[in-house]
């Protein structure tokens, strides 16, 4: 059922980890693309002054006192949107790497019907001068090919942090405990199925980092598909209950 | 074994198994931790004390080796106390998790409060500095 366009609320949740390089610029650009939307900065424990500049570009701040990681952080604005009633979620990274141009075709895409909207950078060719690491490119494939495998839907970018979700969905991740607290990968998306939602992806333009960092850096690729196909086992064989959550009103 | 080595291993187990009991009774260890404990320590002042125990019921399963057969059984059981540990981890991180994130929320909402009255506080206050030059 639809809402009537302008009583649709909007928030933007933007996980940052010591990002003062970039954060000012990232919720600027966020609120003058997107002048109806409320900017919530998840301050994830920074030893920066990211929270500061935060402030002062006008976002809502919400410091967590110890780092969390990237998908606790996440949560955090799960259980604020929810907390203040709040119709959509969009996520966007930190660092500068999603283009906030792209909010509004998100939005469109929880409008008619879909549960979740993915940006993302490989759908229509390869846009943007999003320039991608071999061994990255090598992992994308393994788990585009393990999600169609268990979803029947081809997902081409499922390591893409730039998302929208409607209530139901960020209802149900603010109260889950199978949410990683590190990074929500390919096992969120094989969740999302599972749970009866429905997911689809969007064509994003994405860069690089603009603080040279990227949200996999430092990983050891091999733990990481070892760690997401645990996950993928705990979605699919865990004791959670996969029913889609009511649609709250 | 020689008498001088039973009795210093017999007083270690003693020790061991006291020192269980006395965490439990100054409440440091948390009771459904010291289960395992006490079992532990009381397997082996049992064993230290009565060594032909050991030897018999490796006798009765066939091991030809005694002490090998004890070492498998303290290692079980210290892999079964690192396992505890590693569920009770799991437990507190989460546990952790969701105090910060509500932490964080709840701070939000505290900063708004006070400046909602901070602003009615100077809202009042210049009001009644309006007021004070009639009087």
């Amino acid at each position: 059922m639809h809402k009537p366009e302008d009583s649709v609320r909007t928030v933007v949740l933007v996980p940052a980890f010591n990002e003062a390089g970039s954060i000012k610029r990232v919720v600027t650009n966020i609120t003058r693309t997107n002048p109806d939307v409320d900017v919530v900065v998840i301050n994830d424990g920074s030893s920066d002054d990211t929270a500061q500049l935060a402030k002062e570009a006008g976002a809502t701040v919400l410091s967590l006192p110890v780092n969390l990681g990237y998908g606790a952080a996440l949560q955090t604005g799960y259980k604020y949107a929810l907390m203040n009633d709040y119709d959509y979620t969009v996520q966007i990274d930190g660092d500068g790497q999603h283009d906030p141009r792209f909010i509004g075709q998100l939005i469109t895409t929880l409008q008619d019907g879909m549960d979740v909207a993915i940006g993302s950078r490989f759908l229509d060719g390869n846009l943007g001068n999003y320039d991608n690491p071999t061994f990255r490119k090598l992992g994308m494939l393994f788990f585009r090919s393990l999600i169609y495998l268990f979803i029947k839907q081809k997902i081409t970018d499922p390591t893409s942090g730039f998302q929208a979700m409607s209530r139901p969905v960020f209802g149900f991740f603010a109260k889950s405990n199978q949410y990683p607290s590190d990074f929500p990968d390919a096992d969120i998306i094989i969740l999302l199925h599972y749970a009866g939602f429905q997911v689809q992806e969007v064509p994003v333009v994405m860069y690089n980092s603009e603080t040279g960092k990227s949200m996999h850096s430092g990983f050891k690729p091999l733990y990481y598909i070892v760690k997401m196909l645990l996950s993928i086992y705990a979605v699919m064989f865990g004791n959670e209950k996969l029913t889609k959550v009511g649609n709250a009103s | 074994m020689p008498p001088k080595a039973k009795i210093i291993i017999v007083l270690l187990s003693f020790s061991l198994f006291m020192f269980v009991l006395n965490l439990i009774r100054k409440r440091q260890l948390k009771i459904e931790h010291s289960v395992l404990w006490l079992v532990v320590s009381a397997t082996i002042l049992v064993a230290s004390i009565w060594h032909d125990l050991a030897d018999g019921v490796a006798h009765f399963l066939g091991v030809e080796y005694p002490p090998a057969l004890f070492l498998s059984i303290a290692i079980f059981f210290s892999l079964a106390i690192l396992m505890h540990f590693s569920i009770e981890l799991s437990k507190l991180k989460d546990q952790n998790k969701n105090l910060t994130q509500e932490l964080a929320i709840y701070k939000n909402i505290i900063e708004k409060i006070e400046r909602k009255t901070r602003n009615l506080d100077e809202h009042n206050s210049a009001h009644e500095r309006e007021r004070a030059p009639l009087e």
